[in-house]
């Protein structure tokens, strides 16, 4: 199993990042190696549909679970469309949400944020 | 007739583009009015017809045909407003595509073909012999500039008092694109000023002509006037915040009905005239 969760430290006593999808980088944790490697989140700098891209980037990743302190509703969308299990956490280190994950006591998440997206006016 | 294009701006909201603009077209002869605020047009409402025609404003967006569609991701790579997401297939997410039809050029198994989607309507009616145009942009879409374009295109000939939506982004530079002249609406507040300031820089690299209405004036705040006399600004009229306005504006109603009005608009556009024939 792979889980995964944004971050903005390559640093796994660092903690989550509130927002996903322009968060830095992705940390992965696999559950049969005990280990945490990071990626770079190409969507930190897109212009618009950074949402979108970043779920991209996520199901291309092939991981299992994805853990959220809040979710934006056109990343929600996307992955949706997965397998892909989408959990909610409180703010914590990397490595203790992965533990919490790991021991199932995380729950479903149950609603998505309007998120701020950005207008023509 | 040739067509004569003129732009009523003003980057704050509610200063009196709209005020000043229907005011206008009301009182000049052979003149048309155009809505181009189209997230919230309202011109419309002083003008009362019962005669409105509607268009559609369409776009382009990809449909995919999966029987054809190879997995080959060309599509989603080249998307960069990542409105196609791939999982197996390409699916296009319709509220953040803009319309480039790139993901169409760029796939080669023809699996892509582009249909029409509406974003908007363009209403047009006749009061008084004048046309109105009113471009409204759906409820949920991204970007109404193709609806600002179709609306602007639906007057040929005559003197166009075009009603620009807020700001300056996007939306006002399709407003003001070609337009011959560009009235600055002022209102005489240090946040009117202010963003004065914005669409006149905007104005100034489109190298137009401008000139100022100061609406609303409360016979204190003098930024404008300063400015206007160290940049050499042509102030066309100054509009005082005054019941009488109000009363007949606020029952949409438009001031331009009374002689006393119609010959200050009638001088303001001789002053534009004039700006135009000198070129600067």
């Amino acid at each position: 199993m792979k889980y995964l969760l944004a971050t903005n430290d390559k640093d796994v006593n660092e903690p989550i990042s509130p927002v996903f999808a322009r968060a830095y980088f992705f940390a992965i944790y696999d559950t049969n190696t005990k280990t945490v490697s990071f990626v770079d989140n190409e969507a930190t700098n897109a212009q618009g549909g950074a949402g979108v891209q970043a779920a991209q980037e996520v199901v291309d990743l092939n991981v299992d679970k994805v853990i959220v302190v809040r979710l934006g509703e056109n990343s929600f969308n996307v992955l949706k469309m997965t397998k892909i299990e989408v959990l909610q956490t409180r703010s914590d280190s990397i490595i203790n949400i992965f533990h919490m994950c790991e021991n199932n006591e995380l729950s479903i998440l149950e609603r998505v944020s309007q998120g701020f997206h950005h207008h023509n006016g | 007739m040739d067509k004569l294009s003129i732009a009523f701006l003003s980057g704050k909201g509610g200063t009196g583009k709209t005020f000043i603009s229907t005011n206008f077209a009301n009182a000049i002869s052979s003149s048309s009015y155009v809505d181009t605020d189209v997230e919230e047009p309202n011109g419309s409402v002083f003008f009362n017809t019962n005669n409105t025609e509607t268009e559609s404003v369409l776009v382009k967006i990809p449909k995919f045909n999966y029987n054809k569609c190879t997995g080959c991701r060309a599509c989603a790579d080249f998307c960069k407003f990542n409105a196609i997401i791939f999982i197996k297939k390409p699916f296009l997410v319709t509220e953040i595509c803009h319309s480039c039809g790139g993901c169409y050029e760029v796939c080669n198994f023809d699996a892509i073909t582009l249909i029409d989607k509406e974003i908007g309507t363009v209403d047009k009616s006749i009061y008084k012999g004048h046309k109105i145009v009113s471009g409204k942009m759906n409820v949920g879409e991204m970007s109404g500039t193709p609806i600002i374009k179709q609306a602007k295109d639906a007057i040929n000939d005559g003197i166009v008092a075009i009603d620009c939506p807020p700001g300056s982004s996007c939306l006002l530079l399709e407003a003001i694109h070609d337009v011959d002249y560009c009235v600055l609406v002022v209102e005489s507040t240090n946040f009117g000023f202010h963003n004065f300031k914005m669409v006149y820089n905007v104005c100034k690299q489109l190298n137009v002509l401008v000139g100022i209405v100061v609406n609303k004036y409360d016979g204190e705040n003098k930024l404008i006037f300063d400015f206007a006399k160290d940049e050499n600004l042509n102030i066309l009229d100054v509009f005082p915040f005054a019941k009488e306005i109000n009363r007949i504006t606020s029952a949409g109603g438009l001031i331009t009905d009374s002689p006393k009005y119609k010959s200050r608009f009638e001088e303001m556009y001789k002053k534009i005239l004039l700006q135009i024939k000198e070129g600067k």
